[in-house]
């Protein structure tokens, strides 16, 4: 079939492609009308539903014949749109007339286009048609029904209208009334203006009148109007100029628009965007390829670039590349309709400085709810982050210190504790969370702690106190707390500290210090220390007291001490003061102080120059009130003076007058008379002897003997000794010999070491039978000098030996033999050998003899003497205790 | 003994004890010395200004004044300053009287005394 044929070759415009016979029998059993005209205008195919439509066979449309088909009121217009589509190079398309040749008319719809060849010439046109015959009858049925055209007015929302010349409403549909409140009828022959807010009128006025004076076929206007609910609206009008078939104005229609709606969604549509352009935060929307659409001011702060260099372009670039995978990640969950909240991660600024962002990403959905893209509000968490980490880093320290670390309410509950408290106090956070805190605190200080609470919430300021806690096990810890408030959260903040140790230090270092108070006031020994450095000084209240001055009043100066110093002593005391300070040693030395009220004291001071590591020199020293004790000493002596005075006035009568006698009378005197004389001086001197023992005894008993060192030259005194004892010893029968090298001096007192060397040489002769012999020896001992008595008599027992220094002690034999003696005479050795520091020995052997040996252990310096009054010391205090050794 | 104007020297004698200013009396008075006497301080110290001795010995404890307060006051007078003094007493610590009174006797003697030692202390003190 040639029509076929034809169609193969030219369906890909123009272009052969082969014989397609599928589509060759489509065109001819088609349900459309199908034609071909060539270039010329003559039809050279047409189908059999065309032939149908025409209502003629095809052979009669070929050639021109086709032209007889088309309705004659139809052709010219058809012939004028196709040269008019074939001239503009477009598809033709045409409603227009069948007339069949039995009369009928069929109304078609016509579409064709041009084949054309390579170089654009048309080769020919194909086209279809269409039966529309029955829409057209319904058309014009509805256009000729009134009623049906108003009912469609009447359904639209707008309001249409016409009105007259004078802009009087003539036609109203029902949309009036909706938007005015207002029927139709009431409103008919109105003026249009009436309805406009007056604010709007005169320019919907001018409109009109632009409609009649300018030629303007349409005009539009916005104006206000008042609507059903009697508030102003907004409203579009339409305004259209009508005419008659002449072309002469007859009035106007047009239709009124309620855009109030439309202007509130475009006035939040505006806010919305100047929200979005003030927002701190980064907001972004992007399409589902991650290219950015919108960019706002917040964006361009957080992320660097401006709006201009992100439109159109990838987000990829505010990722960091490790993070890449995140994106893809995104967006499908985007894709997948998903809501991200909250999204913590990093993001890279333009300057390729990371920052912290959190990011809540939603959907953006078209009308038809299909994802198209998403948006991004993000928000710069960087120094947020940074303080996280910073309060991560420093609730690391909460629980690496050893400090008792907690957050309380106001309620006295615990809220927060560290880790602290279990390693000192043994309670868990099991055990504290549940009770008010005041359980853990010392019953003695609950009060205070209450207290101390109660300020807290008051004063709202950070307070310090020292409270005890209990511990687990039953005892308590001292602690020290720093508190402060937070009003605003409600909460305390403390930390504290287990300060048991150093509490405990401090009461016993103020324990140590009452007692030394204490002690220092019962003994009146106050203690000093001086900065030579600076004068500053340090007294304890006894030190006040001592001297007079009130302890609770400032450290008296050393002139101020000075003037209480007695006048007599004060040149003792600048010597003493300065000899420490100059030798750095130490002293010992007594003065008298004249208090305010007159009354002299006594004080011995001991003062020590202290030299530091550094050099530092420190004076430190007591002083002792030794008023009551020099007082009681000159009691003592003054005792001692009468009793020796009492004791010594009758002896020196008799003495004196028996020698008187013995020397003047003599011969007055029968020989039995000279002998009873005699009698009475012996004993008398006996006496004599014996009270001068007995007041030295007192004295040392009373610790007030005391001895005057000087140079005692202990060859001399030996020898002398020795002599005054021959005469006796020779009446005994006991050879006397003497062995002392002249020149020996010793530090002493040479009195009592004559008093020494007389005792023992007494007593060797006392207990030496007849025969015997009796050495006294005198040598150099190291830096000192010894002295040694030796005899070979009857020796003193074992078990007497240690007790031969006792006070009154006598050996059994002494008793046995009715050897005279009080037992006096070694006690006192004892005592004066111990006054000078000296050591005496004594060896014995019973039937054997006896050896007593003391030995000085200082020779006199070469100018000793002058200075007795100073080193004049008592004797007590000064125990070197002899040495006793034991043979057998 | 007697002076250059050939009078015996004069003594005074001063001790609440009549007994021993007797003793001592005798035993100058045979030593060929001229002796006055007193029985308590005060009287001693008038003698002393009346008669002016060549010595005085006075007893450490009398009562009124005492040795040494007599000793003072002998000394601190242009017309008495001269006179030697010895004190003769029963008790010991004549260093502690010393130092208190502040000045010093020309001889100290202890009763009870030798009446040998006497006499030959009180010839050096007159010489």
């Amino acid at each position: 079939m040639k029509g076929v044929g034809y169609l193969e070759a030219s369906f890909v415009n123009g272009q052969p492609t082969g014989p397609e016979p599928r589509f060759g029998a489509l065109a001819t059993s088609a349900p459309v009308g199908i034609y071909e005209i060539d270039g010329s205008g003559d039809c050279v195919f047409v189908n059999e539903h065309w032939c149908e439509l025409a209502g003629v066979d095809a052979e009669v449309a070929m050639g021109r014949g086709w032209e007889a088909v088309i309705h004659p009121a139809d052709l010219e217009t058809v012939i004028a749109e196709w040269t008019a589509a074939s001239d503009q190079g477009r598809e033709f398309a045409l409603e227009y007339r069948f007339r069949k040749p039995n009369g009928d008319v069929v109304w078609v719809a016509g579409r064709a286009v041009a084949v054309r060849d390579r170089d654009g010439e048309v080769l020919a046109y194909l086209g279809t048609v269409v039966d529309i015959t029955d829409r057209r009858r319904f058309e014009a049925e509805l256009e000729a029904s009134e009623e049906r055209h108003r009912t469609t007015l009447d359904a639209m929302e707008d309001i249409v209208f016409r009105t007259d010349l004078g802009a009087r409403w003539t036609f109203l549909n029902l949309a009036w009334s909706a938007h005015t409140g207002r029927s139709v009828s009431d409103a008919l022959g109105e003026s249009l203006l009436e309805t406009i807010a007056e604010e709007d009128r005169s320019a919907v006025k001018r409109a009109l009148e632009s409609l009649l004076d300018d030629g303007r076929e349409a005009v539009r206007c916005l104006h206000r109007y008042r609507g059903a609910d009697g508030e102003l609206r907004w409203a579009d009008t339409a305004l259209r100029r009508m005419t008659d078939a002449r072309g002469s104005a007859i009035g106007f229609a047009g239709t009124i628009t309620d855009v109030t709606e439309r202007f509130a969604a475009e006035r939040a549509a505006r806010e919305l965007a100047a929200i979005v352009d003030s927002s701190a935060d980064a907001i972004v929307v992007k399409d589902l390829e991650g290219v950015v659409r919108t960019w706002n001011p917040g964006a361009e702060r957080i992320y660097g670039y401006a709006a201009e260099e992100m439109i159109g372009r990838s987000s990829d670039v505010l990722v960091p590349p490790s993070r890449r995978s995140e994106l893809s990640e995104i967006l499908e969950r985007i894709r997948a309709g998903e809501r991200i909240e909250s999204l913590e991660t990093i993001r890279m600024r333009k300057d390729r400085r990371r920052i912290d962002v959190a990011m809540t990403i939603t959907p953006i959905r078209d009308g038809g709810g299909t994802v198209i893209g998403a948006s991004t509000v993000a928000r710069d968490i960087t120094a947020q982050k940074a303080a996280e980490r910073r309060l991560a880093e420093s609730s690391r320290h909460f629980e690496l210190t050893h400090d008792l670390i907690a957050t309380c309410g106001f309620d006295g509950y615990f809220r927060q504790l560290n880790g602290a408290w279990e390693p000192i106090l043994g309670w868990s956070h099991a055990d504290l969370l549940p009770d008010p805190f005041i359980a853990i605190v010392h019953p003695d200080d609950r009060d205070a702690v209450a207290d101390r609470f109660a300020r807290l919430a008051e004063e709202r300021e950070s307070i310090q106190f020292r409270i005890r806690l209990v511990t687990k096990d039953g005892g308590w810890r001292w602690t020290e707390w720093s508190a402060m408030p937070e009003i605003a959260d409600g909460l305390i903040y403390a930390s504290g500290r287990d300060i048991t140790e150093r509490v405990e230090a401090e009461l016993a270092l103020k324990r140590e210090r009452q007692q030394l108070a204490d002690a220092q006031e019962i003994a009146s020994i106050g203690s000093f220390e001086v900065d030579p450095a600076t004068d500053g000084r340090h007294w304890s209240a006894q030190q006040f007291r001592n001297l007079g001055f009130d302890p609770d009043g400032p450290v008296p100066s050393l002139e101020q001490i000075r003037e209480r110093v007695h006048p007599d002593d004060r040149a003792e005391f600048d010597a003493q003061l300065a000899d420490v300070y100059a030798d750095a040693g130490e002293t010992t030395f007594e003065y008298r102080i004249v208090t305010p009220s007159g009354e002299t004291r006594t004080i011995e001071a001991q003062a020590r120059m202290v030299v530091g590591a550094g050099g530092s020199r420190r004076l430190m020293g007591v002083s002792r009130d030794v008023t009551a004790e020099r007082d009681a000493d000159r009691l003592k002596e003054e005792f001692f003076g009468l009793i020796s005075h009492e004791l010594r006035t009758p002896l020196t009568s008799i003495i004196g007058y028996v020698e008187l006698l013995a020397e003047i009378e003599a011969q007055n005197l029968s020989e039995q008379g000279r002998r009873f004389l005699e009698v009475i001086e012996r004993n008398s001197r006996r006496e004599l002897s014996l009270v001068a023992d007995l007041l030295l005894l007192t004295r040392i008993t009373a610790g007030t003997f005391e001895i005057e060192l000087g140079r005692a030259d202990i060859g001399e005194i030996a020898a002398t000794t020795v002599e005054a004892a021959r005469p006796s010893a020779e009446q005994a029968g006991i050879e006397l010999a003497l062995e002392a090298p002249e020149g020996l001096v010793a530090e002493g007192d040479p009195h009592r070491l004559r008093q020494v060397l007389e005792n023992l040489v007494s007593n060797a002769v006392k207990f030496t039978p007849e025969g015997g012999r009796v050495e006294v020896e005198v040598a150099p001992a190291g830096e000192g000098v010894a002295f040694r008595v030796t005899d070979n008599g009857i020796g003193v027992a074992a078990a007497d030996l240690g007790r031969l220094f006792d006070r009154l002690y006598r050996a059994e034999d002494a008793e046995r033999r009715h050897i005279q003696g009080t037992g006096l005479g070694l006690t006192i050795v004892k005592a004066i050998v111990d006054a000078h520091e000296a050591t005496i020995e004594v060896e014995s052997e019973p039937g054997e003899g006896t050896t007593f040996r003391i030995t000085l252990p200082r020779r006199a310096p070469a100018t000793a003497g002058e200075r007795s009054g100073r080193d004049q010391r008592p004797a007590h205090g000064r125990q070197p205790g002899g040495r006793v050794s034991e043979r057998g | 003994m007697v002076d250059g104007n050939g009078a015996r020297p004069l003594i005074l004698v001063a001790d609440d004890e009549g007994d021993i200013v007797d003793l001592v009396t005798i035993v100058l008075e045979r030593g060929g010395y001229a002796v006055i006497s007193a029985a308590d301080g005060r009287r001693a110290l008038e003698l002393a200004h009346e008669r002016v001795p060549v010595l005085c010995i006075l007893d450490g404890t009398m009562p009124g004044l005492a040795g040494f307060e007599i000793l003072h006051a002998i000394r601190s007078e242009p017309a008495t300053a001269a006179i030697r003094v010895l004190i003769l007493t029963a008790t010991v610590d004549e260093e502690r009287e010393i130092r208190r009174h502040g000045v010093e006797p020309d001889a100290f003697m202890k009763k009870p005394f030798e009446v040998d030692e006497l006499l030959g202390e009180v010839t050096r003190l007159v010489r």
